[in-house]
């Protein structure tokens, strides 16, 4: 499925998640991808249909873990790491 | 805008605080006295940290203290701390040495704030000017100019 849509959450959906979804947008420029629309909420906004793919942080991970398409982030503001998943997910 | 965002009259340097609660109470005491929140924003702090644990601690260095904008919110401000002697908000944690203090309105107004954390901390020099500042003026120019 073609993702045109990420979600990037966090507890109060303004701190890291706003952060993240900064990182996100710059890394997809980067990689050349465009047309996905990525935003930034808290956890309890969100249901597995909000988005095409989440990003979120290790210490929320075991709340999306029903979740089926994920980015879990170690080190929450770690560009090479966001951009190796982005890779990953968008088979680049 | 980040100038009304951030104030020079909110950057601080600070020697030391005696602990993770103190770090808390002493990043939040200017944006509560000045209006911007009230103390159920540090309240709500406080309570998260126990659910779970030190969300705001983002790497090395930075606690970018907040909680959502439902806790005693009245308008968007930040104040900066930069402390000369780490402290952790758990025992295996990152050492900290910069309280980034978060209040938010709504989930947009805050952009350049953060949007200022996120390319001081992308850059080690960066970083290690914003902890070698030596008046708040230095730390608020940090800020202004790493903005976009």
């Amino acid at each position: 499925m073609a993702i045109r849509s990420i979600m990037c959450c966090c507890g109060s959906g303004l701190g890291s998640s706003m952060m993240v979804s900064m990182n996100v947008e710059k890394a997809l420029k980067n990689l050349g991808i465009t047309g996905v629309s990525v935003d930034h909420t808290s956890l309890s906004e969100v249901n597995p249909n909000s988005a095409d793919l989440f990003v979120v942080g290790r210490d929320l991970a075991p709340q999306v873990a029903s979740y089926p398409s994920k980015i879990i982030l170690d080190r929450i503001m770690d560009m090479n790491e966001l951009t190796e998943k982005l890779k990953e997910v968008f088979g680049k | 805008m980040i100038k009304d965002l951030l104030k020079v009259k909110n950057c601080f340097i600070k020697e030391s605080v005696k602990n993770w609660e103190d770090a808390i109470c002493v990043a939040c005491a200017p944006v509560i006295e000045q209006g911007y929140c009230t103390k159920e924003y540090e309240d709500a702090v406080f309570e998260n940290t126990e659910k779970f644990g030190p969300y705001y601690v983002l790497c090395e260095n930075l606690a970018l203290i907040h909680a959502s904008n439902q806790s005693g919110v009245n308008e968007t401000q930040m104040a900066v701390t930069v402390l000369k002697e780490p402290v952790r908000f758990k025992p295996d944690g990152y050492d900290v040495r910069i309280l980034v203090t978060l209040v938010a309105k709504d989930n947009h107004s805050h952009m350049e704030g953060i949007q200022a954390v996120s390319n001081i901390f992308a850059d080690e020099s960066k970083v290690n000017s914003l902890l070698n500042a030596s008046t708040p003026q230095e730390i608020y120019n940090i800020f202004v100019e790493n903005v976009g």
